[in-house]
């Protein structure tokens, strides 16, 4: 798709404001990867219109932001390239539970507390594999919690056939009921895409059965029934919508 | 526009975080994240989802870093296109919901908290005047442009005029606000 020089002068000013619909766009970029005067045009525009948020006021992003980005950013781990140790905060996390199972492993025999180390380390590393592949091109969601469970929230992390959850403040749930985690489709469609119970503990992976490529966000809802539409309250869902 | 974080360009930022150095996105987030968030705020007049939106920004940088190209624009460009983008996108999937009328976003600013350090920004101020000096026409035809969203196409059907005519508020206004900033280089 190209458009002629006459055409795309027309539409640099709407171009560097993000007005075109995205066949114009397309349209002007294919045109200013030819042409420099055009080019050089858009990048003065450009100064200009991402100026304007300097002028604007409103309230500042939460705090608790800057951690959630951060700890985010954790997740996917130090390098793409090389197999690496669990991070500080990771592992900061893992201590109390760590402890718990090293005490187990010597005050009690030990056979059960050293399989679910091995879990918990076995989890780890699965999330840390699924996160780097993710940062070579898969797909991140964050779901925040909302009202009463506004502390918890979830980074559904996917690449290729593998999709897990990491969860994070989970509350615990009534007798006989559990979190169900939904993938949302384009036209509204909801699909159950796991059934879990609440661990104690911060951090809680889970595994989905579901391919994400064809949805568009996912939430969580507490059910307490293991199929069927749903019914429960909302946890916490995904806003920003898969690129 | 190249800012510093102590000693560290906005370009050793994007390496560090191109080699996964968390103390650069936090550097690179503390440098950005109010003018990204009032943008997206500003676009989607919900705080929640404005995080949201900052929070994909700054993840896609992080793993997107070693995708940028100088020649294209500062690093603050680049976050301030990705957040106007993501927000932009999800204010267009809310089929049933558009920006309120300008009036109402402005009421709605004036009762929220406001960055002490924007109104003491010589900048800033200077972009409000640049904006209020604009004839309505042109100041509205920008603002609904870039905060609201709308396509040129939708715009002239929205304000009533011909496309022509949108283009022309948009070129000419965009021309007065470079003049009116300059002086600010």
């Amino acid at each position: 798709l190209s458009i002629e020089h006459r055409e795309a002068v027309e539409l640099l000013e709407a171009y560097a404001l993000e007005a075109l619909a995205p066949p114009e766009a397309e349209g002007v970029r294919t045109h200013l990867r030819a042409c420099a005067s055009c080019e050089a045009h858009v990048a003065e525009l450009s100064e200009v219109v991402f100026a304007l948020p300097e002028g604007l006021s409103g309230p500042q992003p939460a705090r608790a932001l800057r951690d959630r980005i951060m700890e985010a950013a954790r997740l996917a781990g130090p390098s793409p390239r090389r197999w690496s140790l669990p991070s500080a905060a990771a592992v900061r996390r893992l201590v109390p539970l760590a402890a718990v199972l090293v005490g187990a492993i010597a005050l009690a025999a030990a056979v059960d507390a050293r399989r679910q180390l091995e879990g918990v380390r076995g989890e780890f590393r699965e999330y840390q594999e699924i996160a780097t592949q993710v940062s070579m091109g898969g797909r991140w969601w964050y779901m925040a919690g909302v009202e009463q469970f506004a502390k918890s929230g979830g980074s559904l992390i996917a690449s290729g056939d593998r999709a897990l959850v990491v969860f994070h403040d989970l509350a615990p749930v009534g007798a006989g009921a559990h979190y169900t985690v939904w993938l949302i489709a384009a036209d509204g469609r909801w699909v159950r895409a796991a059934n879990f119970a609440p661990a104690d503990r911060p951090v809680q992976s889970v595994a989905l059965a579901q391919h994400v490529d064809d949805f568009v966000q996912c939430a969580v809802t507490v059910e307490t029934s293991e199929s069927g539409r749903r019914t429960g309250p909302l946890v916490m869902q995904s806003r920003v919508f898969a690129p | 526009v190249t800012s510093t974080s102590g000693h560290r360009t906005d370009e050793d930022l994007l390496r560090g975080l191109a080699a996964r150095d968390l103390s650069s996105l936090g550097a690179l987030y503390d440098l950005y994240s109010r003018v990204g968030f009032a943008l997206a705020y500003r676009i989607l007049g919900e705080a929640e989802t404005a995080e949201d939106v900052v929070q994909d920004a700054f993840l896609a940088a992080w793993r997107g870093a070693a995708t940028y190209r100088r020649e294209r624009g500062s690093v603050r460009n680049w976050l301030l296109s990705i957040i106007h983008h993501r927000a932009v996108d999800v204010l267009r999937r809310r089929t049933a919901f558009r920006p309120a009328p300008l009036e109402d976003a402005e009421r709605h600013e004036s009762e929220a908290d406001t960055f002490g350090e924007a109104d003491r920004n010589v900048r800033g101020a200077a972009v409000r005047q640049a904006l209020a000096d604009l004839p309505d026409a042109q100041r509205t035809t920008i603002e609904l442009a870039y905060y609201g969203g709308y396509t040129q196409t939708e715009l002239a059907e929205l304000m009533g005029v011909p496309l022509g005519t949108v283009k022309g508020r948009m070129r000419i206004g965009l021309q007065k606000l470079r003049r009116a900033l300059e002086a600010l280089r």
